[in-house]
């Protein structure tokens, strides 16, 4: 098991949402004002291979595993700031499904879509859980290499409106969708974040490491991302929003560095 | 001349030869159906737990096994856990006739419970009606509430497309809200809810009961799609439990025995002249009752009422019905009408498509004088329109329900007959 090295070191490690964290840091570092010594490794590019299953049980591929032991070895952080995905709610939400759906989140009061079927909450909330199934893997690869705790953080929230970004989803195959069927009600958007966004902090709990929530201010009244954060694409936030990532990293580095 | 009133009978009537002397798997009891399936009917289906056997065989055979609520397509490989496409609907066991007379009145608002939902844990809710139809119930109260309206439309839906009902009876056994009378599937208490004395009460349903509330499901059915067939069988599944004191088996023999003796009675009231309502399948039924004919009769005459497909079925169905009743007269009429109908679907003719079949005034058709109690043949020499009558039934048989009659099948003393 790797110790932390001296140098209270961040190992930002995840999937794209690094980008715009790691930006923010690069800003403050060029104004000599880094919060703190980061080191970022990202998972874009290579994804081949993620899960593998081994009789009838999912474990994580050998390439992705590697490659985050690789990651703590060399930088043998104080904190690691896991971003691990964070787009699963955009495939579900983001086009209209040709039959289209909705479905009534408990504690969330928006009205159904009228012309879409229901369906259960349980059922959304089940299909959603096993998108995650290898975050909550990930984590464990971490935790079986390094004692550092672990920051997790969730997917910016969705935008109401769909402005003019020219990358649309980064995903070709979502983009074709939406040409297709159209974009999806901003409410569906919302309801199926905050599903993904209770999976993350289930399994923050079931796993024992510490949440980022939503950084106050990034959303409106109505829970949608405000315009100030929108990034490059309809998916991802900007470096404002890596910023106030950073503040949280800031804050949970402190807090476990005074421990 | 018979000897006695067993003489000559079939060797299905007799326990020996067809029971004791027969390997087990060769067994049939099976002697004749009042109509048959086609892979074009849609079939429905509602019953106890050993219903969805039905659903399944139906399923893997190549049926039209109706389900008017599915799971959403990307949710396809979790739907089972959420009983989605194990009935028609996702009404869950539905275990007694009066359960099942009451599902069919709640789906169209004529009947409401005095319990709505069931509190479950963390501000969850259970339907009292499906409490097992999720797997933790539903995720708050106002979820409960809007599925059930969609599944009610969904039984809405069931009932008025369906073209065949099979209901699986299951028990007489259940508990019943005093104040309202609504039958739980599931006594509460068991899988959600809350067990009170003073507010639900045991019934255990005998044969009037049963036999009245299968009559009124099915007539409610009927009411709403007139064409609607029923196949009504018996669960073999014994009771898991008896609230009565005493045997477990004895309470499933009495239980099995009452549904048994009420489906035979409600399925030979469909067969009784006084029996109101007349259903596209009774040309497949055998013998046709006349009050049936002349129902069958006036509703030709009301051809609004219906599809252009409909009207065509109808109307082949009666001129099948008259042939078999030996109403020659009739018979022809009511295959040039169709042959019209056919004739100017073709042509695309929508105002020649409203044909009406007015045959000449009906006779009185009961009592000794019920023609459908004899045979009748229909032949004629050559050059008589036997031919032409031929090729008019070859060429309206669109369905396979839809029987081309042979004229000289009934015929007596044909060359090697004894």
């Amino acid at each position: 098991m790797l110790a932390a090295a001296p140098n209270g070191l961040v190992l930002l490690i995840g999937h794209s949402h690094v980008a715009a964290v790691e930006e923010a840091w690069r800003e403050r570092e060029a104004r000599g004002v880094a919060p703190f010594p980061l080191q970022t490794v990202s998972f874009v590019g290579k994804l081949a291979g993620r899960l593998e299953k081994v009789g009838g049980e999912a474990r994580l591929g050998a390439g992705l595993s590697g490659l985050i032991v690789s990651a703590l070895q060399a930088t043998r952080p104080a904190l690691v700031v896991a971003a691990f995905w964070g787009g699963q709610h955009f495939p579900l939400s983001a086009a209209n499904n040709p039959r289209r759906f909705d479905f009534l989140a408990p504690g969330d009061d928006t009205a159904c879509d009228p012309q879409a079927e229901l369906a259960p909450y349980d059922l959304v909330e089940a299909f959603l859980a096993r998108e995650f199934v290898d975050v909550t893997l990930m984590i464990a690869a971490v935790r079986a290499a390094c004692a550092a705790p672990i920051l997790l953080i969730p997917a910016p929230p969705p935008m109401r409106d769909f402005v003019a970004l020219p990358l649309r989803t980064s995903d070709r195959a979502v983009d074709a969708e939406i040409d297709r069927y159209g974009v999806a009600p901003p409410a569906l958007r919302r309801k199926v974040w905050r599903v993904c966004d209770l999976i993350y902090k289930q399994i923050a709990a079931q796993t024992g490491v510490r949440l980022a929530p939503t950084a106050p201010g990034v959303t409106d009244a109505e829970g949608f991302r405000r315009p100030q954060f929108y990034g490059r694409d309809w998916i991802h936030a900007n470096a404002g929003w890596g910023a106030l990532v950073l503040d949280q990293i800031g804050g949970a580095l402190r807090s476990e560095m005074g421990r | 001349m018979k000897r006695h009133g067993y003489d000559g009978l079939p060797a299905h009537c007799f326990w020996k030869d067809s029971i004791a002397d027969i390997a087990p798997a060769e067994i049939d009891p099976v002697v004749r159906t009042k109509f048959t399936l086609s892979p074009q009917d849609k079939i429905a289906t509602a019953g106890s737990c050993f219903a969805q056997h039905i659903s399944n065989f139906l399923c893997g055979t190549g049926f039209h096994f109706l389900v008017t609520e599915s799971a959403h397509p990307l949710f396809a490989d979790q739907a089972p856990a959420f009983n989605y496409g194990v009935f028609t609907a996702r009404y869950g066991n539905v275990y007694t006739p009066r359960q099942w007379l009451q599902l069919l009145q709640r789906a169209y608002g004529a009947f409401t419970p005095a319990e709505s939902f069931w509190p479950g844990k963390d501000g969850r809710a259970l339907d009292p009606f499906r409490p097992a139809i999720q797997p933790r119930g539903f995720s708050s109260p106002a979820e409960a509430e809007a599925d059930r309206r969609q599944h009610f439309a969904a039984v809405r839906r069931a009932v008025e497309e369906l073209d065949v009902f099979v209901f699986t009876l299951g028990l007489t056994e259940a508990w019943v809200c005093r104040e309202s009378g609504a039958v739980y599937p599931v006594c509460p208490g068991v899988v959600g809810g809350a067990f009170d004395e003073s507010r639900h009460v045991f019934e255990n349903f005998g044969v009037a009961e049963t036999f009245a509330d299968l009559n009124a499901a099915i007539a409610f059915v009927r009411a709403r799609n007139p064409g609607a067939r029923f196949i009504l069988t018996v669960s073999p599944v014994p009771l898991i439990a008896t609230a009565l004191d005493r045997s477990a088996l004895v309470s499933t023999t009495y239980s099995k025995s009452v549904l048994r003796v009420a489906a035979e009675e409600a399925a030979a009231l469909r067969n009784d002249p006084r029996f109101p309502h007349a259903h596209f399948g009774l040309a497949t039924l055998g013998r046709v009752a006349p009050a049936c004919l002349a129902v069958m009769d006036a509703r030709t005459r009301y051809p609004h009422a219906l599809g252009a497909s409909g009207r065509l079925y109808l109307i082949c169905t009666l001129a099948r019905a008259y042939d078999e009743a030996g109403d020659t007269e009739r018979a022809f009429a009511a295959a040039q009408a169709g042959a019209g109908l056919r004739s100017a679907r073709g042509r695309g003719d929508a105002a020649g498509e409203r044909v009406r079949l007015v045959p000449a005034a009906p006779r009185p058709l009961s009592g000794a004088d019920d023609p459908t109690d004899r045979l009748a043949f229909v032949f004629g020499p050559p050059r008589s329109g036997t031919t032409c009558s031929n090729r008019f039934w070859r060429a309206t048989e669109t369905s396979p329900r839809l029987a081309r009659p042979s004229f000289s099948r009934h015929l007596p003393g044909r060359a090697g007959d004894g």
